[in-house]
């Protein structure tokens, strides 16, 4: 089921971009990650919980998160992760991922406050053996999908 | 006299978000709250005409504090403001009173209307 699971957050995500103002594709393939290290150096993570236990994480490269939430800001150019950016790209993970899980045919999740990470070589792990990823690519910039779940 | 009101949400972007549309509609913002203990200890001290609420906030929830703010004003105005997923948490807010609640992503007019109807 995991494999329907991402196909959801990918589109619910994909849309919340376009609510946004962000285009916004959803092409790439469903796959395991072939590393717990992330290309990117930025990741959002969000909990999940009741009928859907595990965490969806949200990578992207600083240059796409700062584009993405200056388009949240009223299409503002920012300088650098200040506490204000940070904020709003917690906030758009609080968005694709309760979005998501809105629309899981049949089953009621919850998800827990975004948590912000960055730096290079990050290592996420998302679950133990439950884990998918996939990319979106928008306007502004790639963004990995990764949903673990656990059994 | 412009309508007072204060906002609670532990995003430091939510709370600009909403000051700005609310600014924007000709409402104060009297006050901002990053948990629901502030929100309470602000409500008490400023009286506000309507309160915008988070519900997921550190230190007390959003739900904890608006049941704490109608124990000392049965009348108090307070909106709930949360992200989709945690619509469960929108029903136990109405049911502690809460008078109307607020989806994120949210259009400005959906905070508009919301705020005419409550409050004027």
């Amino acid at each position: 089921m995991i494999r329907e699971h991402l196909q959801v957050f990918a589109k619910a995500s994909s849309d919340v971009f376009a609510s946004l103002g962000v285009q916004a594709v959803h092409q790439a393939p469903l796959a395991p990650p072939d590393s717990f290290f992330s290309r990117y150096d930025l990741a959002i993570i969000v909990g999940l919980a009741r009928d859907l236990r595990g965490s969806v994480v949200y990578s992207m490269d600083t240059e796409t998160a700062l584009a993405l939430a200056g388009q949240m800001m009223g299409g503002m150019s920012l300088p650098g992760l200040d506490e204000m950016v940070k904020s709003a790209v917690c906030e758009l993970g609080n968005m694709c991922a309760g979005s998501s899980v809105c629309n899981l045919p049949g089953l009621t999740a919850d998800i827990t406050p975004p948590t912000l990470i960055t730096g290079s070589k990050l290592a996420i792990m998302a679950g133990s053996d439950n884990v998918l990823m996939t990319e979106i690519a928008t306007s502004f910039g790639t963004v990995e999908v990764r949903l673990g779940l656990e059994e | 006299m412009a309508k007072r009101v204060l906002i609670a949400d532990d995003a430091l972007f939510m709370r600009m978000k909403l000051k700005r549309i609310v600014e924007g509609l000709g409402y104060q913002v009297v006050g901002e709250a990053a948990n629901g203990r502030d929100a309470v200890e602000q409500y008490l001290n400023l009286r506000p005409d309507l309160v915008l609420m988070d519900i997921t906030m550190p230190d007390m929830d959003g739900i904890a504090a608006l049941k704490t703010i109608r124990t000392s004003d049965s009348t108090a105005s307070v909106v709930m403001v949360t992200a989709m997923g945690q619509e469960a948490y929108v029903m136990d807010a109405i049911r502690a009173g809460a008078k109307d609640y607020v989806i994120k992503p949210f259009e400005e007019e959906r905070v508009k209307a919301v705020l005419q109807r409550l409050v004027g």
